[in-house]
């Protein structure tokens, strides 16, 4: 199978899908070319009627509670979009939504959702440009109209209305965030062929985006295997996530039923692309890791803390250590100590207690580590301590927000 | 085999539409989520049906539809049980109340209740003590953006009695319906008395 599979990158294999039985569509990076040159207006009625069936939702996302103000983070994911490109792109309009789970997606009238579930993920610039890549691929391969037109050439309502709920289930499905609906699932359910985000769509089409992100991303010099790693720690998350449950991951992708590739078959494939282009590819890879952290210092706070009170706590610990990976900090210690917290299982009380303590011995210690580590101080019986903590807290943060709570515990 | 079961599913939430709110009325005392918590508001309330999810503890009202405002209520829930009920497909991990939690963990567990159900933007705005059932509860102020509608204020109290937790919160669309429904749940708070 794998050895199919890389005749078939090297272009020697001829139909590796009718030689191996390989269920995944393979496309050849290099022969993609963008359909959408700058400046784009839609050609026909259909790619109109399109356009128009979406104005509304992004007018209301301009004026969402949800959308995140922050203009220095705007400015370096739009020079990602134009380096990855390559010209400066007037028409994307990109907005930063707030919403935990791991998601991007992609209109074909230029607007881009990047949600700040997959900010919290990454874990340098090469693997948000894979992402990026690839909603760009369905954008400058014009998917959206083919996929308008392959669900209207099946008329029946009752096909319409399945595919709409089927897509925007399947981004749930695959990014283990059930519940209340988003922006992208909104988009979806009014009109599954306007929304690509990184879990929708068919499978060829994911293929040929995977393929088109993923040479734009080698084409200016980003490792190209940044793509399967951002599935392989999407895939370890589940794992993680699905073991603290006592449940054995499933990669719900795998249905015959689902529109996108299996997630471990599309990680290889992402890899072995990867490793054909770096073998045509003698420049210098890199990965813009610095950069990166640079960017996301500033939100690093609120990103973690959208990931942990969401209380999945396999996938919250996997994060947490993976970024610890670079070194505890204080924040790291504290955000470990809340998800024992919201776990409150056996032995979770003593685990939260020693991740506060961690964190307050720590210089760059967050005003929260402070009041958990002094409530954990109470509840264990060290009262005096936990007074002192509690007002450390409150000289730290004096218009903390629940001042008055805590004041009110301190005069106890 | 398909279109029939479809059939079957959209005739069901029809039939799951039709079940009706019931009245409550105005100056007289009604025993609210359980058979514990009794309050007595000032106007009429319309009660909710039962909905899925919702525990036997929990009990919501409204005035002018539960898009725009509610009033609700935890009934004494026991050490051990969840706010929400605990779907077991799910990944995120509904908190289970424990009577010995402190004021932190309790806003958590209230904050994770509406976190583990999708919601990203949730904001603590003022956490302070506050009297509810004779005693020192506590009172949070926040609000939230859910993932499909208006941004909501809301305000709640919460207090452990005998190692139960009672809640009264107030929700409502930020823009109006929060402001003018507080004087009567600071009414229906004071009100409140176990039974």
């Amino acid at each position: 199978m794998r050895g199919s599979r890389r005749q078939f990158m090297l272009g020697v294999g001829g139909c590796a899908a009718c030689m191996s039985g390989l269920t995944n569509a393979r496309v050849l990076p290099t022969d993609l070319e963008a359909l959408i040159p700058a400046g784009y207006k839609p050609a026909d009625a259909d790619e109109r009627g399109i356009w128009q069936s979406i104005e509304q939702i992004e007018e209301s996302i301009q004026t969402s509670p949800q959308l995140l103000q922050a203009p220095a983070m705007h400015a370096y994911i739009r020079s990602i979009i134009e380096r990855l490109v390559g010209r400066p792109t007037p028409d994307l309009r990109l907005y930063l939504m707030r919403n935990s789970s791991f998601n991007a997606s992609m209109f074909p009238s230029g607007m881009m959702i990047v949600h700040t579930g997959l900010m919290a993920r990454v874990r340098n610039e090469a693997q948000l440009a894979a992402v990026l890549g690839h909603e760009a691929g369905h954008y400058f391969r014009k998917h959206s109209i083919d996929q308008y037109r392959s669900i209207r050439g099946k008329a029946a309502a009752m096909a319409w209305l399945s595919t709409a709920t089927s897509v925007g289930g399947g981004a749930y499905a695959a990014a283990g965030y059930g519940g209340a609906g988003n922006w992208i699932y909104a988009a979806s359910a009014i009109n599954a062929a306007v929304t690509m985000s990184v879990f929708q769509f068919s499978r060829t089409h994911e293929a040929e985006a995977d393929a088109y992100g993923i040479s734009l991303m080698s084409r200016c010099g980003y490792s190209p295997y940044a793509a399967s790693q951002v599935w392989n720690q999407l895939i370890e998350e589940r794992k993680a996530s699905a073991a603290y449950r006592d449940k054995r991951y499933k990669d719900r992708s795998k249905s015959v039923l689902s529109t996108h590739p299996p997630t471990e078959d599309r990680m290889q494939d992402l890899a072995d692309t990867a490793e054909f282009l770096s073998a045509r590819n003698e420049q210098a890879v890199f990965d813009g890791r610095a950069e990166w952290l640079a960017a996301v210092e500033p939100h690093r706070a609120m990103l973690l803390d959208e990931q942990v009170r969401v209380n999945d706590p396999g996938a919250s610990l996997y994060l947490i250590e993976s970024l610890a990976q670079d070194g505890w900090t204080g924040l790291l210690r504290y955000n470990e100590g809340e998800i024992y917290r919201l776990r409150g299982e056996a032995g979770d009380q003593e685990k939260a207690a020693a991740a506060y303590a961690a964190a307050a011995a720590m210089p760059d210690a967050p005003p929260e580590a402070w009041r958990s580590h002094g409530y954990a101080l109470l509840k264990a019986g060290k009262a005096e301590d936990g007074r002192v903590a509690l007002n450390r807290y409150l000289e730290m943060n004096p218009s903390a927000k629940d001042a008055g709570l805590v004041r009110f515990t301190l005069a106890q | 085999m398909k279109l029939p079961f479809a059939l079957i599913l959209v005739a069901l939430s029809l039939t799951g539409c039709m079940v009706s709110y019931t009245l409550v009325p105005a100056a007289e005392e009604s025993l609210v989520g359980g058979d514990e918590l009794v309050v007595k508001p000032a106007i009429a309330w319309n009660a909710l049906p039962v909905n899925y999810g919702q525990t036997k503890w929990d009990e919501t009202w409204t005035r002018n539809g539960p898009l725009l405002d509610t009033v609700s209520f935890v009934g004494g829930l026991p050490d051990g049980q969840t706010l929400l009920k605990q779907k077991k497909k799910d990944d995120q991990k509904v908190p289970v109340f424990k009577a010995d939690m402190t004021p932190q963990d309790l806003v958590s567990m209230m904050e994770a209740s509406y976190r583990v159900r999708g919601i990203t933007v949730f904001e603590i705005e003022s956490v302070d003590p506050a009297d509810f059932l004779g005693g020192k509860g506590l009172k949070v102020h926040y609000k939230y953006a859910p993932n499909d509608g208006m941004a909501k204020k809301g305000v709640a109290v919460a207090r452990i009695v005998d190692e139960k937790l009672y809640v009264i919160k107030l929700e409502g669309v930020s823009s109006h319906y929060f402001d003018a429904s507080t004087p009567e749940f600071d009414q229906i708070v004071a009100s409140a008395r176990l039974k």
